[in-house]
């Protein structure tokens, strides 16, 4: 064997400008491909990121049928004890009690419609930063009856800190809620939909105010190792009952799995058409390195060199070049992936207004996981097998006396 | 006379021609393919949010745009929607009231966009008429009977015919009561806009109000939407006192999300072309080495190396042309095939309902893509020629005419 794959190799050599240059296209798509790759894939690990770090958390467990209602008859309620327990399980970084419903607010003459949260002030600032985003006026303390309220509603409304908003609508059982609140902060979020339509109560006020003491419509919990998602969800569940369902972020968040997944899908196609066009190059070497040895392949035969081991060597030789490309393109790569990893691309201009609008920051994240290589290589190797296709037919077809000719 | 000498060289070794050429044109059909299915998927987008709720152009008060309050309306709409319906390039106007409130059911309650509609010519410009899904459109007679998204009818609990209650602010400041009954469910392609969005008759709102008609939106649809910008600033000159804004400024993200498309469309295909690139020198470079004699004789008899240096380069770049025209002809036919038959996308139709992308789809590419493209495929051409080109020059005649190789 050693023998076939020295004889390969030396053959690769003897036109060294064209192995060098079919294992250049390999190379460069190679890079591409890992950067385009690395890109999308850092894209979605920072969505899911940021939708579970300012939101959902990674595991929420709720009343039953909570999730699709929206509704405060589908609150439950949860003991301090039973959630000190899931904070005690490993892995398990933050769990953060809310009471949400919407609501009316207004002040003087300004109505608007705005999504009421009734948060635990400490445990929500340990998971989504909320004291970070104060623009004026303090964030919440742990009882407190003020109300924080964002920076674009508080503009609709035309209220400072200071001045006070009225609350109206329905609590716990259809009881009317309605309570008149001071503005002791204001916040601000990137994401305009948030930025018009959040306000912060502190939980025990919320509770009072829906008429719902007690009890809480969520719990988030965040981990700090998000590979123990799976045990800790396990474990969660078996925490409660049939009155209560536990969901993980994929089932919280479906619009956003589904969209990573047809945009995945979508740049597998663009990998794929250009690994075609690359799968043609290397073809094309191959035809023209075959077809130009005919007469070498004719004396060889004659003098008893036996068919398949031309074959085998034809073979090595296709590997060869595609390996060349693949493993330095796979190393050169590693560098650059590095870099940006540590460095997103800052976006400017119309693109990051595009990306603000969609309440992302302009950045262009990468990702680096060894599994992207692995496909990279195992593509590169369909490639070279079906090219080494062939020179095995074209040798096995091979008639000695008209090669010898020549 | 060295143009169709270029043009016989290229297919004196057929096989290696038609390798490279079969790369050219599955390169640039599967290339323009995929790029015309995205770009099919954002136009999908714009105009089914365009049909949904933006229209082409939007006018309200300036005050609306900043407060949207319910004291924000045009005034004397009748002379301005007479003046609209005047000018021969608008097909149709329709006048809407914008109330921000509640709607909430005995169990729920949810905020949304009220939206007062005449039903008779609502039908011209939206599209949700055609998207209703249980009950109708405004068709039986019930006392303020109302139409709301799927999205919002689940979240609340509520089946057709089953009671809702609207509270919003009225213009004295107080807070009003409506209840409507649900008369028909309808679903757009876009379930933000189906959880938020609530359509009620505008005759129904003045009565629960008690007072004379007022409106905040007139929405336009122009007969050729390719004059959006020209009738933009003619309106906006014609009603200086007004926010008259098209659908790209309402929507500032679905426009810049469609540029920035474009450009990624272009980078995808430029690393297409890159990647033929390396082929497209392969190939010239064994098809110089091959001719290495005959070259030299060239050379010999006192042809130019200026003159074989431009040979080598319409070689290459008539073989890539050809096979680029070629794959843009396939790559437009398919196209062309699938513009008129579309795609059935309905298995992946959760994913791209939340993009508000209908699930057939229609895939259409630019046509300014096609010229630009071809740019790009002689600028590829002459890159992949220049390497092969200069070692054919630099041939010595004598030690060429007696190479074998």
């Amino acid at each position: 064997m050693k023998t076939y794959i020295q004889l390969a190799w030396r053959n690769l050599w003897r036109n060294k400008k064209r192995t060098l240059i079919a294992s250049a296209s390999v190379f460069f798509a190679v890079i591409l491909a890992l950067l385009m790759r690395s890109m999308q894939k850092g894209s979605y690990n920072y969505m899911i990121n940021a939708a579970v770090s300012t939101y959902t958390g990674y595991v929420q467990v709720h009343g039953k049928n909570y999730w699709d209602k929206k509704s405060l008859e589908q609150s439950m309620v949860v003991s301090k004890s039973k959630q000190d327990k899931i904070h005690e399980i490993k892995g398990v970084s933050d769990v953060v009690p809310r009471l949400e419903s919407y609501a009316l607010v207004s002040h003087k003459n300004f109505t608007k419609v705005a999504q009421i949260n009734g948060i635990d002030p400490k445990k929500e600032n340990g998971m989504t930063k909320l004291a970070k985003k104060v623009t004026s006026g303090e964030y919440l303390k742990a009882n407190s009856d003020g109300a924080l309220i964002a920076q674009g509603l508080a503009e609709l409304l035309k209220v400072s800190v200071g001045d006070s908003v009225v609350i109206y609508g329905q609590g716990y059982h259809g009881i009317t809620a309605a309570a008149q609140v001071p503005v002791i902060g204001i916040v601000k979020f990137t994401l305009p939909e948030l930025n018009k339509s959040m306000l912060y109560l502190s939980l025990d006020y919320a509770q009072w105010l829906f008429s719902a003491q007690g009890r809480l419509t969520s719990l988030s919990i965040m981990l700090n190792d998000p590979t123990k998602q799976d045990a800790v969800f396990n474990k969660v569940k078996t925490m409660f009952n049939k009155h209560y369902e536990v969901m993980t972020w994929d089932e919280l968040l479906p619009e956003l799995v589904q969209s990573i997944e047809s945009d995945n899908s979508g740049g597998i196609i663009m990998l794929g058409i250009l690994y075609i066009v690359i799968g043609f190059g290397i073809f094309g070497t191959i035809m023209m390195m075959t077809a130009e040895r005919s007469h070498e392949f004719g004396i060889l035969i004659s003098v008893g060199m036996k068919k398949w081991k031309l074959i085998l060597v034809t073979t090595i030789e296709t590997l060869f070049i595609s390996l060349i490309g693949v493993i330095t393109g796979a190393l050169a790569s590693i560098p650059v992936l590095i870099y940006f990893y540590h460095n997103p691309i800052y976006l400017t201009g119309n693109a990051a207004k595009a990306y603000l609008a969609f309440g992302f920051e302009p950045i262009l994240p990468f990702a680096i996981y060894p599994g992207m290589f692995l496909a990279q290589i195992w593509t590169v190797l369909a490639i070279a097998l079906f090219s080494a296709f062939y020179p095995f037919s074209y040798i096995r077809k091979l008639k000695t006396v008209e090669a010898l000719r020549d | 006379m060295l143009l169709s000498l270029a043009w016989k060289n290229i297919w004196r070794n057929k096989k290696r021609s038609l390798i490279i050429l079969i790369a050219i044109i599955i390169g640039l059909w599967a290339g323009l393919f995929a790029s015309a299915v995205m770009f099919g998927m954002w136009n999908s987008a714009i105009n089914s949010a365009i049909e949904r709720d933006l229209s082409h152009i939007q006018i309200h008060t300036r005050e609306f745009k900043k407060e949207k309050l319910i004291t924000n309306t045009i005034s004397n709409p009748s002379k301005i929607i007479s003046e609209l319906k005047n000018n021969n390039k608008i097909e149709s106007v329709a006048q809407h009231v914008v109330i921000e409130g509640m709607a909430s059911s005995p169990t729920s309650s949810s905020g949304v966009n009220i939206i007062g509609i005449n039903p008779g010519n609502e039908k011209d410009i939206t599209s949700i008429s055609s998207k209703i899904t249980e009950g109708n459109y405004f068709k039986r007679k019930i006392r303020n009977p109302i139409v709301v998204g799927e999205e919002l009818a689940k979240k609340l609990g509520l089946k057709l015919k089953s009671k809702i209650i609207l509270s919003f602010q009225a213009p004295d400041g107080t807070i009003t009561y409506a209840a409507c009954r649900i008369a028909g469910i309808f679903k757009s392609q876009s379930s933000n806009f189906d959880k938020s969005t609530v359509f009620v008759r505008n005759v129904d709102l003045y009565k629960i109000l008690n007072i004379p008609p007022f409106i905040h939106e007139i929405l336009i649809k122009l007969k050729n939407p390719q004059q959006l910008s020209t009738v933009t600033t003619q309106l906006k000159k014609e009603f200086p006192n007004l926010s008259v804004q098209n659908w790209k400024e309402l929507a500032p993200e679905l426009n810049l999300t469609y540029e920035m498309l474009v450009v990624e469309l272009y980078i995808f295909l430029g690393i297409i072309l890159f990647a033929l690139l390396f082929g497209v020198t392969n190939t010239m470079l064994m098809s110089v080495l091959d001719r290495i004699r005959e070259l030299g004789v060239l050379l010999a008899v006192g042809m130019k190396r200026l003159r074989i240096f431009r040979m080598i380069i319409y070689e290459t770049v008539m073989l890539s042309l050809f096979g680029g025209i070629i794959g843009m002809i396939v790559g437009a036919l398919t196209i062309l095939y699938f513009a008129s038959a579309g795609i059935n996308l309905s298995i992946f139709a959760d994913a791209f309902s939340s993009f508000g992308i209908s699930t057939q789809l229609y895939p259409a590419l630019p046509v300014s893509f096609y010229p630009m493209l071809t740019v790009m495929i002689i600028v590829t051409a002459v890159l992949a020629s220049i390497y092969p080109a200069i070692k054919a020059i630099r041939l010595q005649p004598a030690d060429a005419i007696r190479s074998y190789a």
